[in-house]
């Protein structure tokens, strides 16, 4: 008798929450219209740059109700083309868009990744942010043109620290070699995981100069720990008070753009609507508090403009990596 | 003491009722998930970060602070109960821990564990209110060259207590060592055992290294005897009050504040999170039982061997918080996931973070306290009832382990590669344990190769090949002495043993 | 993966009523062989691995290839380190007799089961202290393979059917299948209890932790919900 109720309260609990649960896996599941719920795929562990784009927007998204139920998923590794090769292959899922940006151009060169920017369709380039090169508080080199100097003359005793292999930082190293002189193979790049572990590899003297984006430096610099020499940026950017590579006669300038894009086989109606959707975003009052807080550049590109530029970025970076050596 | 009244004001800020409700609820929450095995402190904080976003700042640190410790204190619940740690950090304690539970010490051990958690989390917290600038510049002064020599130090000084026999431990060193080589090699760019395939790019991650050597392989270890020699040996029912009483307190004190010396350097240097100090505080108190001559040390589990390496994980993880807020540099995954929780409120940790936002610190200091405190509460008479987890059927216990264990490693990143990979992992695990092949140096090598490896490259890369680099400073010349001395005393004590011991055998007549 | 099972086969497939404890140690020692050589194979695959890397121009010494060979190294004399140590034992019990007493403390130590020290090992008090007589890698004998091989079976299955049958169907057949492995005597109560588990950790998870868990067939299922 005993048993029997116990195994009627099991039963009956089972089915309530099987109901329930499976309630919720199936709207989980299944797809949906841009609008209602909108995923963005974020190639990269939460915690990490792109994460922390595609939460930004999915949090002024949801606020402002553009989309009803926007969500984040992570699905890391190699720099980001792991997340291209799961997009590119979702043909026609027209309720998703993956985060991309600057670095995973360097990551589908380097690692020979056999899917790129053509297996995707390209949505929006939302926001730029620009690296900057610094050396510790106490170093030498006062300028650029001081650092060049020692760079020219000794390469391999003038290590830079900078992001992994292939990244920005390791391209504006690279860069900034062939215009100082320096055959790029030859530089001493130290590549870390972080901007984290970039300071405190300049703070200890490891390398004589670093490279990063300029939010990481930002605070080490304003109270001296870190002098910064040049921004990447193409123009002087307002806010920022380091002078361009380009003012300083340098011809080095690179973004760090973060953008999205969305499978290779939606409809142009679907294109349209996810476009009308980053329009909105971008209109938006949340979007100029997230650019602000987090010193993202305005950047808006869409269409055939953002098609070009991808071509340009990946071509230009695919002739650095190779005068790298990679 | 300008410190104090500052950390008075966040007291005042931070001790409000709908505050201390946040603080409960993420310290439940928080405990909860890191109780799972294979769901660590650092898987609870990824998954309970979203709902933080929804509170004012205060009450999202608050909330925040007591998720973070509260993985801390649950992850080696699992461990000591179940032979199955929640995350790396809890594999030193699991194994006196695991001996106690078997004792029918289940609550001592629980209870111990907490008292360490909280005592080396609020000592590491003081340190870091009163000298994160000294933390910081400990930091600042280790390059390389430093590091390497660290990392050899501890390889040395931990895989000489955790295999006995040696060339066992040396076999399940090299499988970690090949374990931790997979990956673009992130100094050069070159593909290393990856056979192309994509998802190996990054390596093997460490979570499905521990949880597939130790929950699935404690799973399939059970499944092996379960029908025949009746599973694990009987659990002693659990007894005991999770106090300690004042001889216990006289044993564990020590232990306690050992363990937390071990932790608190070592989280403001980026050496791969706690799971260094949790090793070395361990093997601290083994050769400290050896040579106290303590019979129940390995065998009976001894209470210092539960609060040393409890206490020098949380002392970590304070100590941890200092050179985040302070450095803004993250030195374990949970911290570079508060750094992007922290931006989400316009606070940037690093130098000037107290000046701009003092007003957010020192609450988020204060609740670092309050959440300890918290802990404290909750998970001493929690113990007895975690500990009431063994008179579950044994059936479904490991059905459980099994499915947590599994849902932890897709958690990762959704990938069933991960579970494939989990499982082979397991099988091996499981052959291991047959062979007696010791488990610990497997999870030591993985962790800690790849970084000495790194480090040794950088610094010949900084140095353009002039070995000379690795001990041009004191710091470095001071640690390889000290491991010559430690080598050379053990190799005599180890003489003199196997002297002792043929003298022992001669005058026994065969 | 072959090494254990084809050890403990051999184990299994000897007599169980008592046997004369050389017969036993044998059996034991040569399993440990298989041990050594899945060693040695894996240094032999690192080292063709490491072989046939492609290195970038121009990596600055030691480069990716100088770790790789030390591990080489390492595994290729601790294989047959060990591999020696495994013969020498066995020689050794025989011509100690067999009598445990006389076994060296390196000996039981290397054995195993009394060793308290290899970490992670189940320790029982039953297996610390084996009784005087009783061989310590006896345990090992008693091994019951088939349940770890349909345990290993469930698992794998639950890895293919996760993102066809998602995680509800998924996790309860594996819970169920886990307990029926690990003795249950109540399959209809189990079923119960493994949509119990499954559907809560989809509910904690899914829908309160926002961890996106595949729902496989169950996709779109429920008419209501769209």
């Amino acid at each position: 008798m005993r048993l029997s109720a116990q195994g009627a309260i099991v039963g009956g609990l089972a089915s309530v929450l099987l109901l329930v649960a499976a309630t919720h896996a199936s709207a989980s599941g299944g797809e949906a219209t841009p609008r209602t719920r909108l995923t963005m795929v974020a190639p990269a562990a939460p915690g990490g740059g792109w994460d922390g784009f595609a939460r930004e927007a999915q949090q002024v998204l949801r606020t402002d109700g553009t989309v009803a139920a926007p969500q984040v998923v992570n699905v890391p590794g190699a720099s980001g083309t792991i997340g291209l090769g799961q997009v590119a292959q979702m043909g026609d899922r027209h309720d998703l868009m993956l985060v991309t940006g600057g670095v995973m151009v360097g990551g589908i060169v380097v690692n020979g990744s056999s899917v790129g920017f053509d297996d995707v369709t390209p949505i929006a380039r939302l926001a730029d942010d620009y690296n900057v090169l610094v050396v510790p508080g106490d170093s030498p080199h006062e300028t650029l043109d001081e650092f060049v100097e020692a760079l020219a003359a000794d390469p391999g005793g003038t290590a830079i620290a900078g992001g992994s292999l292939g990244g920005i930082d390791h391209l504006l190293a690279g860069m900034l070699a062939g215009e100082s002189g320096v055959d790029p193979a030859d530089v001493n790049y130290l590549a870390y995981p972080g901007g984290g572990e970039v300071v405190t590899s300049m703070l200890s003297h490891t390398a004589e100069a670093g490279l990063s984006g300029y939010n990481e430096f930002r605070d080490q610099i304003e109270s001296g720990n870190l002098r910064a020499l040049a921004l990447s940026a193409p123009e002087p950017v307002e806010g920022i008070d380091v002078p361009t590579f380009v003012e300083q006669g340098v011809d080095v300038s690179m973004a760090n753009w973060r953008g999205l894009v969305a499978p290779p086989g939606i409809s142009p109606e679907v294109e349209a609507e996810l476009q009308a959707i980053v329009r909105e975003l971008h209109a938006s009052e949340g979007w100029r508090e997230v650019l602000a807080r987090n010193d993202w550049e305005d950047s808006l590109m869409m269409g055939e403009e953002f098609e070009r530029f991808l071509e340009d970025e990946t071509a230009r970076t695919a002739q650095v990596v190779a005068e790298l050596g990679l | 003491m300008d410190q104090l009244t500052h950390l008075l004001e966040g007291f005042s800020v931070a001790l409000t009722p709908s505050n201390l409700l946040f603080l409960v609820i993420g310290a439940v929450l928080g405990t909860a998930v890191g109780v799972l095995p294979g769901l660590g402190s650092a898987m609870a904080v990824a998954l309970l970060l979203p709902v933080t976003f929804s509170l004012d700042p205060t009450g999202a640190f608050i909330m925040f602070a007591s998720i973070y410790f509260g993985g801390l204190f649950g992850d080696s619940t699992a461990g000591i109960l179940l032979n199955t740690p929640g995350n790396s950090s809890a594999i030193a304690t699991t194994f006196e821990g695991h001996r106690m539970a078997k004792d029918g010490r289940a609550a001592k051990a629980l209870g111990t564990s907490a008292i360490g958690a909280f005592l080396g989390g609020t000592i590491a917290c003081v340190l870091v209110v009163f000298f994160s600038p000294a933390i910081v510049r400990l930091a600042t002064v280790m390059g390389p060259a430093e590091y390497f020599a660290l990392t050899v130090f501890a390889f040395v000084a931990i895989a000489a207590v955790v295999a006995d026999s040696i060339v066992r431990g040396l076999v399940s060193l090299g499988l970690g060592f090949a374990v931790g080589m997979v990956g673009i090699d992130a100094m050069s760019g070159a593909e290393r055992f990856t056979g192309g395939t994509p998802v190996l790019f990054d390596g093997i991650s460490i979570i499905v290294v521990t949880v597939g050597l130790l929950a699935i392989g404690e799973v399939l270890h059970v499944a092996g005897r379960i029908r025949t020699a009746g599973g694990n040996g009987p659990f002693l029912s659990p007894k005991g009050s999770p106090l300690l009483n004042r001889r216990e307190w006289r044993q564990a004190l020590p232990a306690f504040l050992r363990g937390t010396a071990f932790g608190v350097p070592f989280g403001a240097i980026p050496v791969g999170g706690s799971e260094v100090p949790t090793f070395l505080a361990y093997g601290t108190e083994k050769r400290l039982a050896r040579r106290r001559g303590d019979a129940d040390f390995g065998t009976r589990g001894a209470i210092q061997g539960v609060a040393a390496p409890e206490a020098a994980g949380n002392a970590t993880a304070g100590s941890a918080m200092g050179a985040l807020l302070a450095l803004g540099l993250p030195t374990s995954a949970t911290a570079a996931m508060m750094i992007a929780a922290f931006q989400q409120y316009g606070m940037q940790p690093g130098p000037l973070l107290f000046e701009r936002s003092g007003d957010l610190v020192w609450p988020l200091l204060a609740s670092l306290f309050l959440g300890l405190g918290i802990l404290l509460i909750i998970n001493l008479p929690f113990a007895a009832l975690w500990a009431r987890l063994l008179v579950i059927p044994r059936h479904y216990l490991y059905a459980g382990i099994a499915v947590v264990a599994m849902l932890g490693v897709y958690a990762i990143s959704s990938r069933v590669l991960d579970l494939w990979m989990a499982l082979a992992i397991g099988v091996v695990g499981v052959i291991m344990r047959h062979f007696s092949l010791p488990i610990a140096p497997v999870l030591i090598a993985a962790i800690l190769g790849p970084m000495a490896e790194t480090q040794l490259r950088r610094a010949l890369a900084v140095s353009e090949g002039d070995p000379t680099a690795l001990v041009a400073s004191p710091f470095t010349i001071v640690l390889y002495l000290l491991l010559a001395a430690t080598v050379a005393v053990s190799v005599v004590q180890h003489l003199r043993h196997a002297r002792a011991e043929r003298a022992t055998k001669a005058r026994v007549p065969a | 993966m072959t090494g254990g099972t084809t050890a403990a086969r051999e184990r299994a497939a000897q007599p169980q009523a008592p046997r004369p404890q050389q017969a036993r140690r044998w059996s034991t020692g040569r399993g440990e062989l298989w041990v050594a050589g899945g060693v040695l194979a894996l240094a032999g695959a690192l080292a063709s691995g490491t072989a046939t890397m492609e290195v970038p121009d121009g990596v600055a010494a030691p480069g990716p290839q100088f770790f790789p060979w030390l591990v080489v190294g390492l595994l290729a004399v601790v294989g047959v380190a060990l591999g020696a140590q495994v013969l020498l034992q066995a020689r050794r019990a025989h011509a100690d007799g067999g009598a445990p007493a006389t076994m060296s403390n390196d000996l039981l130590e290397d054995l195993g089961a009394i060793d308290g020290t290899s970490e992670l090992r189940i320790v029982s008090p039953a297996d610390a202290a084996p009784a005087p007589g009783e061989d310590p890698e006896d345990d090992g004998a008693r091994l019951d393979v088939r349940t770890i091989a349909l345990t290993v079976a469930a698992l794998a299955g639950f890895a293919l059917a996760l993102t066809w049958l998602g995680w509800i169907l998924s996790a309860a057949a594996l819970f169920w299948a886990l307990a029926r492995l690990f003795g249950s005597g109540r399959p209809l109560l189990d079923v119960g209890v493994a949509v119990i588990v499954a559907s809560v950790i989809q509910l904690a998870f899914g829908a309160g932790l926002g961890l996106p868990l595949p729902a496989g067939i169950l996709e779109g299922v429920v008419p209501w919900t769209s």
